[in-house]
């Protein structure tokens, strides 16, 4: 079985898949904290960085509407807090949306919060959409995050599809047997279920431990350094960092 | 030397089961021995003791000359074990990580490293896997990849549990066909129930309820 739902496209060809991960990484980082910093109004700024995001979407060859359809994660949580907004007050008049009266400097921070959001997981999705995961966990270890940090994600991105295949033979092995189950039932099941594949994967872990172990483990993994910073990384910093900066100054 | 010298090995696990009850198991280098058993006859725990994973609890293993209970640094030098399931053996995110494991931990230098993964993969046929996540190979791929893993090592005791065990027909031919190449200039252990895998060997014996039963010889087994 394979199961693709963290890196999917991330080994397609295109000018941003072929560039340094750190390099996409301070671009995502510096990107976020400009349109986290830019004010709504007057909109043209947040408009342009728009602009340059979707341009670079683009460029890297992956599928538009996957990663407008991934992005789309924010809206749950955006969607949690205009639960909130009739009840915010301020200034510049208000609107009527049925019984609820909603101010407008309400309704700016409500689209205030959703366009930065988005335009964040989008960045977000577009990096680990053009980086294999792997790729990515050295670029950050060279970053400089923890040594355990960057183990515990590689492991985990190492077993987490072997387990996700475990849990459906499993249920796979259910269905086989009890095609018609109550809700209450069904719930103990996928209760034991979940205990049992705990169980497998802590047995798991043993043996991989004596399989390091076996191979020289003894504490502390390590890895060779792989990345290279080649031209057009610095070309394309270069020139991204400067883009970003061209709002504030016009 | 000898390869391996095991006396009245007792092994018994924390949940109380008896694993071992007084093997004695000599191994000359350069020979090849299959260790044949029904499940539960203690031949995984045996082979754990090939390296120092197991210290033995009564007995001693001697590896090379060295008893495992003075520091077993050296001898994983030497001893490669290769686990069944090639989901155990294969932890690194990508396959060259993976092959580069033991060799970076033996603290060779990158360029050494490149080369001994490069000559591990190409020993078992993978090259051009190395990018791959082992999640993404197939389950003989897995499984060759997994030997690459101890190769790499250049061990000069090659350890092997249950090598053929769940795989199809054909991918079994070209792994006993590997087996046969990596026999030459190497010490072998193998463990498992395969007739066609102990013919390949030079000696096989019999485990039985943790002890070696009997020795039998591989050529006129079942005939």
């Amino acid at each position: 079985m394979k199961h693709h739902f963290l890196d999917q496209y991330s080994d397609r060809r295109s000018p941003l898949h072929s560039l340094d991960p750190r390099v996409k990484i301070l671009s995502l980082l510096s990107f976020v904290v400009a349109v986290v910093l830019t004010p709504l109004l007057p909109p043209h700024r947040l408009l342009f960085y728009t602009l340059l995001l979707l341009s670079l979407v683009l460029l890297s060859r992956v599928p538009p509407l996957f990663l407008l359809r991934r992005s789309a994660v924010v809206l749950p949580f955006v969607g949690l807090l205009a639960v909130g907004l009739p009840f915010l007050g301020g200034s510049g008049g208000s609107y009527n949306l049925g019984p609820l009266h909603v101010t407008r400097s309400a309704l700016l921070i409500f689209l205030n919060v959703l366009w930065k959001a988005w335009l964040s997981v989008l960045a977000m999705g577009l990096l680990v959409s053009t980086t294999p995961f792997t790729r990515l966990l050295r670029g950050l270890q060279s970053l400089g995050l923890p040594h355990l940090f960057i183990t515990l994600l590689s492991f985990m991105y190492r077993y987490l599809y072997l387990i996700v295949d475990e849990f459906e033979r499993m249920g796979r092995a259910r269905e086989a047997r009890a095609w018609r189950m109550g809700g209450l039932e069904r719930m103990r099941v996928v209760g034991n279920m979940v205990g049992s594949v705990f169980l497998r994967s802590y047995e798991r872990g043993e043996r991989i431990y004596q399989a390091m172990r076996a191979r020289g483990f003894g504490g502390r993994i390590r890895v060779m350094r792989e990345l290279r910073m080649e031209g057009t990384d610095l070309l394309f910093l270069s020139l991204f960092l400067p883009l970003l900066l061209l709002p504030v100054v016009i | 030397m000898r390869a391996v010298e095991i006396r009245g090995l007792h092994y018994t696990y924390p949940d109380g089961t008896v694993a071992l009850r007084g093997v004695n198991l000599e191994v000359e280098e350069g020979e090849s021995v299959y260790l044949m058993g029904p499940n539960g006859s203690g031949k995984s725990t045996l082979l754990l003791h090939l390296n120092g994973l197991l210290l033995p609890q009564r007995g001693e293993v001697r590896v090379f000359g060295r008893d495992t209970r003075e520091g077993v640094e050296e001898i994983r030098r030497r001893v490669g074990l290769v686990f069944q399931d090639p989901d155990d053996q294969l932890f690194m995110p990508t396959v060259f990580e993976d092959v580069a494991f033991g060799p970076l931990h033996l603290g060779l230098g990158e360029r050494e490293v490149r080369r001994r993964v490069r000559e591990a993969l190409r020993a078992v046929g993978a090259e051009g896997l190395g990018r791959r996540s082992p999640h993404h190979l197939s389950y003989g791929e897995k499984k060759r990849v997994a030997i690459a893993t101890i190769l790499s090592m250049e061990p000069q005791l090659l350890v092997l549990d249950e090598p053929t065990l769940g795989l199809d027909p054909w991918a079994r031919r070209e792994f006993l066909s590997l087996l046969e190449r990596l026999k030459r200039g190497r010490t072998l252990v193998m463990a498992g129930h395969d007739l066609e895998l102990m013919e390949l060997c030079d000696r096989a014996l019999l485990l039985r309820r943790g002890r070696v039963e009997r020795e039998v010889d591989p050529e006129a087994w079942g005939k």
